[in-house]
């Protein structure tokens, strides 16, 4: 299942990067994805709602909505990425998934997601990075 | 072995006796009972045999394994009588038919054995070897090897078993047939605590553990620092929590060979669970009081544990290097603890703690295939590699991914078994070997198991830092060397009766060295109590040590229920041997046939059609001996089985039935001209009629007419 996953993840990259010439947001170097964390993985839910998975290394991370911002034609789902810090944590790897209802994406047909990270609980949150761009039909 | 080596392979058939002499070659290779197979794949090309390129470092390696000294089996060509090769200092020493035939080697007689403290290369078992060599290519012999003593792999029946792939990477099945661990050893777990009423625990194997979180907040439990170390959960997701603890103990020491649930690495350890993770994680405090009370030192619960732990186990780890942690680590380990720690999931070179320190033996993960997990930590400072898995593949094809599966809970009292990845999956079958080796050895220092774990691995794949992979057998081998005082060894370490045999003796050494003392028989007693087993103890060698130095076990099956019955003999010598275990079980299974009137059908198979490509016919008679020549070039799969309802399927209900190298897995031969191919072990199973179909997907293989 996993797997599946990820090969509908390399097509989503691939349509991600590969914009049509219907495309009315060409990508651009500002649109380039620059996450470097842990890997996620996003799924189109029937219902035309997002699904996000981050694959946390450790225990004790948390990953959630902060924010779904649309203009016309782009949404931006902006998730907050939550790091044990210096905690000591079990070093098993944790699949954390978060939802976006179809209904706050607003039809857009281009979907971006950034991730602010913080370093800890009580730790600022860092800049958001653009963790993936998801063209739509 | 040499693949291109001229020798058989062998096939191990379900139910029977634990010592087979194989016909020729192979070795290893688990199995059961009643006979074994060999064969090997020819091809008309001439062409000879390769030999190793380093024959003499190939022979010193075969040296080591275990053989009827002296003796030298080989298999004929079709048609043949066992030709005279007195000129080649090898004698006849039996022929009872069939294509097999036994000589001594003259050479080897006059030798001492290895354990009779030969050097390796003038031992009788290495001239034993090279006499094997030297008898094959001789006219009218196919193959020839030393008489190998194999030894059924034992092979636990906890229902999950086939699916933890991380146990047999380490060859750990074979280890358990040297020893499954001992209740002297104790494995301190520090993590998340442990959901102890899981089913795969057996509680008699908790020793005083317990909760050093000092915030109640984070414990979840309402109180600080207490007795208790169930884990109360750490919701470390939005989706639960993760009880991490359990998993990892059940690792080490999940409740095994009981029918149910998984196996653990050690089936008879102590654990003494130490909670340190709660919410959030932990604290350097608590955990390093954790480490200071597994150790029995002084530590600010103002606690200690009866007894201190052999092995720490911590999954568990942050960024950096801690000084106050490293200083708990250090004291721990000059105490005597060997410590054991996940290398970390960040894909990073980068230390972090408590892995990292010189006084910690630090674990990287690798997959199913050996490689380094993609998210394992790199660091110069990993010690070792072990299974952690990589739940992104499914490499073997079983349908599940390729992580450990072990025990599992949720926040809702469910109890269950789950793969998880991660370091903190390498790290306990770290701990868990090490506690093996401290079983078979029990005077071994935390140093010194260490060094065995260090020294005795095997390759990975393209590790970083020519990183090596933990080893059990090898490992619980090396410590067997390495007893001082008073030793008390039994071989094999576990009987198995099979379905039809009744009788079956264990060796008992006294295999202490520098001070041995005379070890002298007190008892053996039965848990639970087994009534249907019988012992007779005997002195057969004087001047060893000990004064009985065999015990022969009889099973009564009269009057029990089908099924699998059980036992742990506990054998008590005066002196101060410590007691040795041997697990003792054999299977009543009325109206199954016996193997030794069984004809198996060994087939090539083409891999795309599913058709019978080239067939023979092996049995007892031969000890299911088998082979192939003139195998057109090609790809095939190889199977064996029997046809006892003679529908022709040698793969249905009732059959014995296997493919190579095993049913969960099938693998292409891919036979090239002048190929020899050997060592192509695999068992057969009895077939039920609600096996599942496993890697054969529901083929059915047909035997020719």
């Amino acid at each position: 299942m996993r797997a599946a996953a990820f090969a509908l993840l390399a097509s989503l990259v691939a349509c991600a990067c590969e914009p049509s010439a219907k495309d009315p947001t060409p990508m651009t170097q500002e649109s380039l994805p620059d996450w470097s964390g842990p890997p996620l993985q996003v799924q189109t839910l029937a219902d035309g709602g997002i699904s996000l998975e981050l694959l946390a290394p450790t225990a004790n991370h948390s990953f959630v909505v902060a924010a779904v911002d649309t203009t016309p034609g782009v949404a931006t789902i902006r998730m907050l990425h939550t790091t044990p810090g210096d905690a000591f944590v079990a070093q098993v790897i944790t699949p954390l998934r978060a939802t976006v209802e179809a209904s706050r994406l607003g039809g857009a047909r281009r979907i971006d997601v950034r991730i602010a990270t913080k370093a800890g609980p009580s730790a600022p949150a860092g800049a958001e990075r653009l963790a993936f761009v998801l063209m739509r039909p | 072995m040499n693949s291109a080596a001229p020798h058989l392979r062998s096939l191990l058939v379900l139910s029977a006796p634990i010592l087979l002499a194989a016909a020729c070659g192979g070795g290893g290779g688990g199995g059961a009972t009643t006979g074994t197979l060999s064969g090997q794949l020819l091809v008309p090309s001439s062409s000879a045999a390769v030999l190793a390129d380093d024959a003499e470092a190939v022979i010193a390696a075969d040296a080591q394994r275990r053989m009827v000294g002296g003796e030298v089996v080989v298999w004929l060509e079709p048609g043949q009588s066992p030709p005279d090769l007195t000129a080649d200092g090898l004698d006849l020493l039996r022929a009872p038919g069939g294509p097999i035939a036994v000589y001594q080697a003259r050479d080897a007689m006059d030798r001492s054995s290895l354990h009779e403290g030969a050097a390796v290369a003038d031992s009788k078992e290495a001239a034993t070897c090279r006499a094997a060599r030297a008898a094959e290519g001789k006219t009218g012999i196919r193959c020839a090897s030393p008489n190998w003593i194999l030894q059924a792999t034992f092979s636990p029946n906890d229902t999950h078993f086939d699916k933890q792939w991380h146990y047999p990477q380490i060859n750990l099945p074979q280890a358990w047939d040297i020893t499954r661990g001992s209740s002297s050893v104790i494995v301190a777990v520090l993590d998340t605590g442990i959901k102890a009423a899981h089913p795969d625990f057996d509680a008699t194997r908790f020793v005083s553990g317990f909760d050093m979180i000092s915030n109640p907040a984070t414990a979840r439990d309402g109180s600080g620092r207490d007795f208790d170390p169930e884990d109360e959960g750490d919701l470390a997701t939005p989706q639960g929590s993760s009880f991490h603890g359990t998993h990892v103990a059940g690792t080490i020491g999940a409740n095994s060979n009981n029918s149910a649930g998984v196996a653990g690495v050690d089936h008879n350890c102590k654990l003494m669970i130490v909670r340190v993770l709660g919410q959030g994680g932990g604290t350097t405090s608590d955990i390093a009081d954790g480490i200071l009370y597994a150790a029995r030192l002084t530590n600010g619960s103002g606690q200690l544990p009866t007894q201190r732990a052999d092995i720490v186990n911590m999954s568990l780890g942050a960024p950096g290097l801690n000084t106050v942690l490293q200083q708990a680590c250090d004291a721990a380990a000059a105490a005597g603890c060997l410590l054991v720690a996940a290398a970390g999931n960040d894909n990073t070179s980068d230390p972090g703690s408590p892995a990292a320190f010189d006084s910690v033996l630090s674990v990287g993960a690798v997959d199913l295939v050996r490689a380094r997990a993609p998210y394992s930590n790199f660091s110069s400072t990993v010690d070792l590699w072990a299974p952690g898995g990589d739940m992104t593949a499914d490499r073997n094809g079983d349908g599940f991914p390729d992580g450990v599966l072990s025990c599992g809970a949720d926040d809702s009292g469910n109890f269950f078994f789950n793969f998880e990845n991660g370091t903190s999956m390498a790290s306990p079958h770290v701990a868990g070997v090490a506690a093996l080796v401290k079983a078979r050895s029990p005077s071994l220092t935390a140093a010194q198991i260490r060094s065995v774990l260090l020294n005795n691995t095997q390759a990975g794949t393209s590790l970083p830092n020519s990183g090596r992979v933990l080893d059990a057998l090898a490992a619980v081998q090396a410590a067997g060397t390495a007893a001082t005082g008073p030793f008390l060894v039994a071989t094999p370490t576990s009987v198995d009766f099979g379905a039809s045999s009744t009788q079956a003796t264990v060796a008992l050494e006294n295999r202490g060295t520098s001070s041995p003392g005379n070890l002298v028989f007190q008892s053996v007693s039965f848990s639970p109590a087994a009534p249907w087993l019988a012992t007779l103890t005997s002195n057969d060698t004087a001047g060893d040590n000990i004064d009985i130095d065999h015990i022969q076990f009889t099973a009564d099956r009269t009057g029990l229920a089908n099924g699998v019955h059980q036992t742990v003999a506990t054998l008590n010598y005066l002196n101060g041997a410590t007691p040795f275990s041997v697990a003792v079980s054999f299977r009543v299974q009325v109206g199954s046939s016996a193997t030794s009137t069984d004809t198996v059908f060994v087939l090539l198979v083409d891999p795309d059609t599913f058709e019978t490509v080239f067939q023979t016919e092996t049995t007892a008679l031969s000890a299911f001996a088998f082979g192939f020549g003139g195998v057109t070039p090609g790809q095939y799969l190889l199977a064996a089985g029997t046809d006892r309802n003679n529908d022709n399927d040698i793969s249905d209900a009732a059959e014995l039935f296997g493919v190579f190298p095993s049913l969960d897995q099938l693998l292409v031969l891919d036979v090239a001209a002048g190929e020899v191919i050997s060592d192509l072990d695999f068992a057969l199973e009895e077939q039920s009629s609600v096996s599942s179909a496993g890697a054969r997907g529901g083929r059915v293989f047909r035997r020719l007419r």
